[in-house]
């Protein structure tokens, strides 16, 4: 574990400060910049989910470029092989064929962002590949093993095409922590900006005007221990969190309804204990971010969502609704565990 | 003259008086309270029948007299009345009274007269004789009417009377069922006073403001719930210092700052009460 060079305020002021930068390229989308950073800090996966051109790979691009550190990135596509992400495969100058490190290995070890572009559009074997990389953050290639401590591995999806895609297994799922919808901007200010001023046309340009570095990345660890550390999580707030997750499982016996549902046919399952700490850790995150020493319910409000939503399966007649039903179900709980309880 | 012998020969209606035979009571051996019933025959021609109209009508005909009842029955040759009359003439001795005769009208347009009679009617017992109770007949038998039945239906209806109107008057939501406006602060305030334990008096008011707010209410909420509910809006730094202490309280690690529960929730329940 590396130390960390910077104290706690010093590494507040430069959150603060990144997502200034972050909001000021990316408009109208605060609450998903919020919740990408926060999973920095908790050294979580992300996957973006949302539609096509709403800014997710420029956002995605972004973060990378504020947290520095080697960067690849990769297409999904329905040919991509497992081994296409670990060897590059090609003919050399002489003709030769030749095997070298592929998009993951080529940085090395110190890999800090990998982004997975249209990730629904590759095959299930390349999912599994992926789900060792984020659970373990370690790979096996050239018959050695290399292990990536500062690796953070985005992902987007869009939800437009449903042709020639594959969902994500549930396994896979679970391993990010959080999945957060991205949707159009809201005012119309950030719509007219986006569309007529220059300097959103030219993304290169865009990105690189960020400051590199504000979260430095070799150091993210240790700020994410030392947060997770801190952050103090008291037996009420544990209840609280609990409960929740409990009515999430068994929505019927926690006495939550929604209109023209069964409730005990609803959850299929969900909320498992690894989705319980991912939401501890993202809840002591926000606190954290908030400037608290203490979490506190709207922390854990702010991160449920993305972070339960998309480990939340639904009953075979529930699940072609999920996208209403979920914050529905969510929503319930929120309005249903009391808190401060016991 | 010649005109004369053609009225005498002409047939007159008028003049053709049906026969009317009176069966009459006998006319001696009556007392006081006796009922005489009288028989009367008329002969009537083909086509004529009695005005019934001009039938006498039952009645009291005089101060001793009644006419109790009339019946007519139809007979072969024209119609039988039975009149049954009531002798209330208190006799001191033996004497003659005198029924009326009735006029009648027939359809033609004849008149005739049921004819009256006469009767000897007499005292029951010497004037002169004392009076004593023994002589009074003992009262017939009397059988006591059963209240109870009417009573039992009495009270039954009566039930059935009472839940009918409850259930309307819940139905149509009057009172008591009219809906009352929730008031979880002065319910609050009002468990607030048995408690001792801080924790637990800043619970209870969680669950009041939950209530207020119609579901789970935190610090966050505030703003949302002013907004909903801006009767409470001058308590907005209280209720801020609240949330702010609780959440020291139960989730904070710093020193825990008091404060006074019960009487925050005796000022939300009067606000709620509109008596503020």
């Amino acid at each position: 574990m590396s130390r960390m060079s910077l104290n706690s305020a010093d590494w507040l002021a430069r959150m603060r400060d990144a997502e200034a930068q972050l909001n000021d390229i990316v408009l109208g989308q605060s609450h998903v910049i919020r919740l990408i950073l926060l999973s920095v800090l908790a050294r979580g996966h992300v996957l973006l989910a949302g539609d096509v051109g709403t800014g997710k790979t420029t956002l995605l691009r972004a973060v990378a470029r504020v947290i520095g550190g080697p960067f690849t990135r990769i297409e999904g596509t329905i040919d991509l092989l497992p081994t296409d992400l670990i060897y590059d495969a090609h003919l050399d100058a002489e003709g030769r064929p030749r095997v070298e490190p592929g998009p993951v290995l080529s940085r090395g070890e110190e890999l800090s962002v990998f982004f997975f572009n249209e990730i629904n559009r590759a095959r299930p074997q390349v999912h599994a590949l992926l789900l060792r990389l984020m659970a373990e953050r370690s790979l096996t290639a050239f018959r050695a093993e290399y292990r990536f401590p500062h690796l953070q591995v985005f992902a987007d999806r869009n939800q437009i095409e449903r042709d020639e895609t594959f969902e994500l297994p549930a396994a896979a799922r679970d391993r990010f922590m959080m999945e957060i919808p991205v949707s159009l901007p809201v005012s119309r200010e950030d719509h007219i900006a986006l569309a007529f001023e220059t300097r959103f046309h030219d993304v290169d340009n865009l990105i690189a005007g960020l400051t590199e570095r504000i979260l430095p990345f070799r150091e993210l660890n240790a700020l994410a221990h030392e947060i997770q550390a801190t952050v103090h999580t008291s037996a009420a707030l544990q209840h609280y969190v609990f409960a929740l997750c409990e009515a999430l499982r068994e929505p019927q016996a926690a006495g939550l309804e929604i209109e023209d549902t069964d409730m005990s046919r609803l959850v299929r399952g969900g909320a498992s204990p690894r989705g319980m700490q991912a939401l501890v850790r993202a809840a002591r995150a926000a606190a954290w971010a908030e400037g608290r020493d203490a979490v506190l319910p709207q922390d854990v409000r702010a991160v449920f969502q993305p972070v339960m939503a998309h480990r939340t399966f639904l009953g075979p007649a529930y699940e072609p609704r999920r996208d209403s039903l979920v914050p529905a179900l969510i929503g319930a709980a929120f309005d249903r565990v009391p808190v401060p309880a016991e | 003259m010649r005109w004369l012998l053609l009225g005498l020969l002409l047939p007159l209606p008028v003049l053709a008086q049906p026969r009317i035979v009176a069966e009459n009571p006998h006319g001696y051996g009556w007392w006081l309270g006796d009922e005489l019933v009288q028989h009367i025959r008329i002969d009537l021609s083909d086509g004529v029948s009695l005005d019934p109209a001009s039938l006498p009508r039952p009645r009291r005909v005089d101060y001793w007299l009644d006419l109790r009842g009339i019946s007519a029955r139809e007979t072969r040759d024209g119609i039988e009345l039975t009149l049954s009359w009531q002798n209330f003439y208190s006799a001191m001795e033996p004497k003659r009274q005198e029924v009326p005769s009735s006029p009648i009208r027939l359809s033609n347009g004849a008149e005739a007269v049921l004819p009256g009679f006469s009767f000897v009617t007499s005292p029951i017992r010497p004037l002169t004789a004392p009076s004593s109770p023994d002589q009074l007949l003992p009262d017939p038998e009397f059988r006591l009417i059963d209240p109870y039945p009417h009573r039992a239906g009495l009270v039954g209806a009566v039930f059935m009377f009472v839940a009918s109107f409850a259930a309307l008057a819940w139905h149509q939501a009057w009172w008591p069922f009219h809906a009352r406006p929730a008031r979880p602060f002065t319910r609050a305030a009002r468990r607030l006073r048995r408690l001792a334990d801080p924790a637990m008096q800043r619970r209870l008011l969680h669950r009041a403001l939950d209530a207020a707010f119609g579901k789970v209410m935190i610090g966050e909420d505030l703003s949302q719930f002013l907004a909903d509910r801006p009767e409470f809006a001058s308590m907005a730094d209280r209720l801020a210092d609240f949330f702010h202490g609780s959440d020291a309280a139960f989730f904070g690690v710093g020193p825990v700052v008091e404060g006074d529960v019960a009487a925050l929730a005796r000022d939300l329940s009067r606000i709620e009460r509109g008596q503020r």
